[in-house]
């Protein structure tokens, strides 16, 4: 595992496309923080909002990045032709399936780096930064291990990379569509319900709570009852199943 | 046909003076006042009161809603009330003849300047609007937006510098 | 014996497509695997590589049953046919890559990469990226991680297919070299029977994944008046 990881962090980093990624990330949250910074007209409460903002984007597009290297990690070495060599060899497939995923997680990790400076800068004054930044780390992190997982094991049943990449990227906007709703809808037993079993809402409301609302960091962890299941369990079947159906041809899905 | 004449007229004496009588009897508009006039405090602090809500009128009133607000007397400064308190309406219970009712109010400070944060209640009658406490609120240098460029243009000039760097490290 | 397949049967989807396979091989033996477009060789090829499970019968590598496929492919070296290669890493970094895959450690494996290297005759673009090698050189690649293992069988899927004569040429001297110098048995598919009557001390011919033949090439072509052409085209036809 630590073999493939470390070739598939050289692939990403250094051949360039890792670093180019994080380049127009940095591009997103620089025309979020600029705007942000020199609105004179944003208020207290908004100065916290802002910092919301910045910080659900970088949860947000870390774990999306993440989720397309992972959505690319078998299903691309299939197309490309490279999958067979790599399978010839004695290394076990789980071992070759989390040390993609441990790449592809690298970029989660380097957009929560990047996006550290601009949610201090937007929040060191109303007190908001270093909770933000601990609380979009943990709970963000759990949001991206579920999300690269799912990519890995659409990546492994996938008969193709096209179809691979749609999925997944289906799936994610699926999660993020009842961030959408009304706030009427959102409400009452069933909304919550929605927001709460989704992976993606329960993480961003969590955030949403702890940055804006200031509620402890303690009182709303059952939000991260549905991000830690899906990391749990969908990493389980990335490393502990999927491998078993990683063919030359794939197939399972499409 | 006189004393029908006379009868009318007593008859519709009688219906002027049952409405006149009913009139007397219409229930009173609940008063409102506050339990501070003035506040001074800083931006991002919180503002705790009581508004207390009575009934001078000799029926009882029910269906009473408090609902507060907030202005700001400069017209330049934009104020959103649902900043201040996501909590602004509350139903009351029906207030007996002379009985009054206080209402906790907590809100958070989230614009600069002078202010007005008023409670008005509505019911059957005319609503009522008490007096407003004149907020005084002091403001606070929360982002210096000229900091804010370096940063901007910094870290995606650092991250280029970084993606280029790396591409012509391969070698050709 | 250093390959041994018994009624090897593979079948997916309805379709046969190997049937009935066995055959043998020694260290040292250079195997013609041949067969017209879809009569087995490749997924022959990728059964005993372990690829594909098969669908009844058995084999064994260098000793090792079929049952123990993690063990058998550090035992085996392969050239899959249209193999793609990783565009972004230098074709050093692609060797020392797979030489850590077989579990060689960090100096053993740069070594190893840099001799095989030298030995396929890329040792001056070991340093360039793989997007900027010829399809010649991606094949002396592909052969060089063939044998990053030291493999006792070593599986040639169509090396020198879209080469040159010039190109066709280099690949059958480092063939023939594999044989010799590593005494590696070497199981070569390819459809150029000329490289077979050149270098193959036995040929094996399937036919709509049915064994038609197994001999040494004077064996095989003495029916058909001494061509392996003549050989092929009769065996095949007639199936």
């Amino acid at each position: 595992m630590a073999v493939v990881a470390r070739q598939e962090l050289r692939d990403l980093w250094l051949a360039g496309r890792g670093f180019l990624l994080a380049f127009a990330f940095s591009v997103l949250l620089s025309a979020i923080t600029y705007l942000a910074a020199t609105n004179e007209a944003l208020n207290f409460l908004e100065r916290r909002e802002s910092v919301n903002l910045a910080l659900q984007v970088a949860v947000a597009v870390g774990a999306l990045l993440a989720l397309l290297v992972a959505a690319d990690a078998i299903s691309g070495e299939r197309e490309r032709g490279t999958l067979e060599s790599l399978l010839l060899t004695p290394m076990a497939r789980a071992s070759l399936i989390s040390g993609k995923l441990l790449a592809a997680l690298s970029l989660w990790v380097g957009a929560m780096a990047i996006a550290v400076p601009y949610v201090w800068f937007l929040g060191h004054q109303v007190g908001a930064a270093g909770e933000a930044i601990l609380i979009g780390l943990v709970a963000g992190t759990l949001l991206a291990i579920a999300l690269t997982a799912f990519g890995m094991v659409v990546s492994t049943l996938a008969r193709s990379n096209r179809i691979s990449l749609s999925v997944s990227l289906f799936v994610l906007l699926a999660l993020f569509a009842p961030t959408q709703l009304p706030t009427g809808a959102q409400q009452g037993w069933a909304g919550e319900l929605l927001l709460r079993v989704n992976p993606v809402t329960a993480t961003l409301r969590y955030i949403g709570k702890v940055v804006v609302d200031q509620h402890a960091w303690t009182r709303d962890l059952s939000w991260l009852l549905s991000p830690l299941l899906g990391a749990v369990v969908l990493t389980a079947l990335a490393v502990a199943v999927a491998p078993r159906f990683i063919t030359l041809r794939g197939g399972a899905l499409g | 046909m006189k004393t029908g004449r006379v009868h009318a007229l007593a008859g519709l004496l009688l219906v002027v003076s049952a409405m006149a009588a009913s009139g007397a009897a219409r229930a009173a508009s609940p008063e409102v006042s506050m339990s501070r006039t003035h506040v001074a405090t800083s931006i991002g602090e919180e503002l705790r009161f009581t508004s207390l809500i009575a009934n001078p009128g000799s029926t009882p009133l029910s269906g009473l809603v408090a609902h507060l607000d907030v202005v700001s007397w400069d017209r330049d400064v934009y104020v959103d009330p649902e900043d201040w308190s996501s909590e602004r309406t509350r139903y009351l219970p029906p207030l007996a003849p002379g009985r009054s009712i206080e209402v906790p109010w907590t809100v958070k400070a989230v614009n600069s300047g002078h202010l007005a944060v008023y409670v008005t209640v509505l019911g059957a009658g005319p609503p009522d609007t008490g007096p407003a406490l004149d907020a005084r609120v002091a403001s606070r240098t929360t982002i210096d937006a000229g900091g804010a460029l370096p940063l901007a243009v910094g870290i995606p000039v650092l991250l280029g510098i970084a993606a280029i760097g790396v591409r012509r490290r391969r070698p050709r | 014996m250093t390959l041994e397949a018994h009624a090897l049967t593979k079948a997916y989807r309805g379709l046969v497509a190997v049937e009935d396979l066995s055959f043998t091989a020694t260290a040292g033996e250079v195997i013609g695997l041949l067969g017209p477009n879809g009569a087995g060789k490749t997924t022959a090829i990728r059964v005993l590589t372990t690829i594909l499970a098969p669908t009844s019968g058995s084999f064994a590598v260098a000793g090792i049953p079929h049952t123990r496929p993690a063990e058998i492919r550090r035992r085996v070296g392969v050239l899959p046919e249209s193999a793609g290669y990783p565009e972004q890493q230098t074709g050093i970094e692609f060797l020392r890559y797979h030489a850590r895959l077989y579990g060689q450690a960090v100096a053993s494996a740069r070594s190893t990469a840099a001799a095989l290297m030298r030995d396929v005759g890329l040792a001056a673009r070991q340093g360039s990226p793989i997007s900027t090698y010829s399809r010649g050189m991606r094949q002396r690649l592909g052969i060089a991680r063939a044998l990053v293992n030291e493999p006792a069988v070593v599986f040639l899927d169509e090396p020198t297919l879209g080469l040159d004569p010039a190109g066709q040429e280099q690949i059958m001297r480092v063939i023939q070299g594999l044989a010799r110098e590593r005494a590696a048995t070497v199981v070569l598919s390819t459809h150029l029977l000329a490289e077979v009557e050149e270098v193959c001390s036995r040929v094996v011919i399937l036919n709509r994944g049915r064994l038609v033949a197994d001999g040494t090439v004077a064996e095989v072509t003495q029916t058909a008046g001494g061509r392996l052409s003549d050989a092929f085209l009769s065996m095949t036809e007639a199936g």
